[in-house]
């Protein structure tokens, strides 16, 4: 598994699909039951931890089921951060300062809740 | 690539993360700092160093090179855990003190430094911190350090600033005994942790064109002898473990891994696995439930 896989692999381990953000399907929000994730994709090597962000999409007139979520992925992220491995190494990833933010949305039956991560690619290359 | 421009493949589980924090109590054998134990939030890292003397038998033998290892002895270590913390608390400040008499009543806390320290105010304390790439809750791995008859050497400092939360430095210097003349105050534990155990958890996804319905979904079966029993609401108490889950509230889930469940959008679902004859809890989890909106008016 390669650091992108890696990725991939991290943001969807919270029940929800997860796309990059640059190759969203116009019919994510249908094909998921309302609700999706996306997120950047920006890798290293080891060096200085890099900012990455993923943003949760849900199709609501309520803020409580996507808030739990982006609670269910600060308490999984933890305090500590946590390791995604892949082939030459690992990526420690750990929560960014804000964590989740609520944002706005021309639609108002889309909730969006934009996610702040430090990433530290740890391997050679 | 240059030929050593290289790292150990085995770099990234190895590493030591984070902080880490000071205990008064920490059980190697198991992993467990109990919180009750834990002395203080700290800021800046945490330092620990084993600054050991040695003397050069040697030295003032004439025509013997300096640090020829046959005439190498220790002559001492001079071992200190070092930080600050954010946080004070009545347990702690007797700490920073190193020595005081402690008394009050409902009003206050009062503390009086002694003028002399007794043995007693010796204590062992702990530095854990992560290590290696199993840092779960259950297996997390760590490096823990057990720094024997630590007292406060650096004084008592309290530091505050215009706002800014108040700062208090302090170093631990681990010593020896006269008891055990022969051993370095510290001890050293590392242990690399394993994968977590999987966690239940239970899912909820909306069902097409009903407003009441959400589609719960397990993420494990309720295995032999034990069955699903379900409850939902505005807000509900996720049973732990060990515990009975019975009363009206609760019904049974089927036997499959998957079932609707009334519920409206934000209420609370939980599952709880239980024994199928003394409805026992084995495991639970919560959700918030996902309900369909009709959202094209």
């Amino acid at each position: 598994m390669d650091k992108q896989q890696a990725l991939q692999s991290f943001w969807e381990s919270f029940s929800l699909t997860a796309y990059d953000e640059t190759a969203v399907p116009d019919s994510a929000m249908a094909d998921n039951g309302n609700k999706y994730l996306t997120y950047n994709v920006a890798t290293a090597a080891l060096s200085e931890p890099t900012p990455l962000t993923a943003s949760l999409w849900y199709k609501s007139s309520s803020w409580a089921a996507i808030t739990q979520k982006a609670n269910e992925i600060s308490a999984a992220i933890g305090r500590g951060g946590v390791y995604v491995p892949f082939d030459g190494g690992a990526i420690w990833i750990v929560r960014g300062v804000p964590f989740a933010q609520r944002m706005p949305d021309d639609d108002d039956t889309i909730r969006r809740i934009y996610i702040n991560v430090m990433a530290e690619f740890l391997s050679a290359d | 690539m240059g030929k050593y421009a290289r790292i150990p493949t085995n770099t990234w589980q190895n590493l030591v993360l984070g902080a880490g924090f000071l205990t008064r109590n920490f059980n190697p054998a198991t992993g467990h700092a109990p919180d009750a134990d834990m002395i203080g939030a700290t800021t800046g890292g945490i330092q620990f160093t084993d600054n050991v003397t040695y003397k050069d038998f040697a030295e003032n033998v004439d025509n013997a090179p300096k640090n020829m290892k046959e005439f190498k002895r220790t002559e001492t270590h001079e071992v200190t855990i070092s930080g600050t913390f954010i946080a004070l608390d009545p347990d702690t400040l007797p700490l920073l003190i190193a020595s005081a008499t402690v008394s009050g009543d409902a009003n206050y806390d009062k503390f009086v430094p002694n003028n002399d320290i007794a043995v007693a105010d010796f204590r062992d304390l702990w530095f854990v911190s992560d290590y290696s790439d199993k840092t779960g809750a259950i297996n997390g791995g760590f490096l823990a350090i057990k720094l024997l008859n630590a007292l406060n050497t650096g004084g008592l400092s309290i530091k505050t600033a215009d706002e800014e939360k108040g700062e208090f430095a302090f170093t631990f210097t681990g010593h020896y005994s006269i008891e055990a003349q022969d051993t370095v105050p510290y001890e050293i534990y590392m242990h690399a942790g394993t994968a977590e155990p999987s966690a239940f958890s239970i899912t909820s996804t909306a069902v097409e064109n009903d407003d009441d319905t959400t589609l719960i979904t397990a993420s494990e079966a309720a295995g032999s002898g034990n069955k699903f029993v379900i409850t939902s609401g505005t807000h509900v108490r996720q049973p732990n473990v060990g515990e009975v889950v019975a009363g009206s509230g609760w019904t049974t889930w089927d036997n499959s891994t998957s079932g609707e469940t009334y519920a409206l959008n934000g209420w609370e679902v939980a599952v709880a696995v239980v024994n199928q004859t003394t409805l026992v809890c084995v495991k639970s989890a919560k959700t918030i439930a996902v309900v369909w909106e009709d959202t094209t008016t």
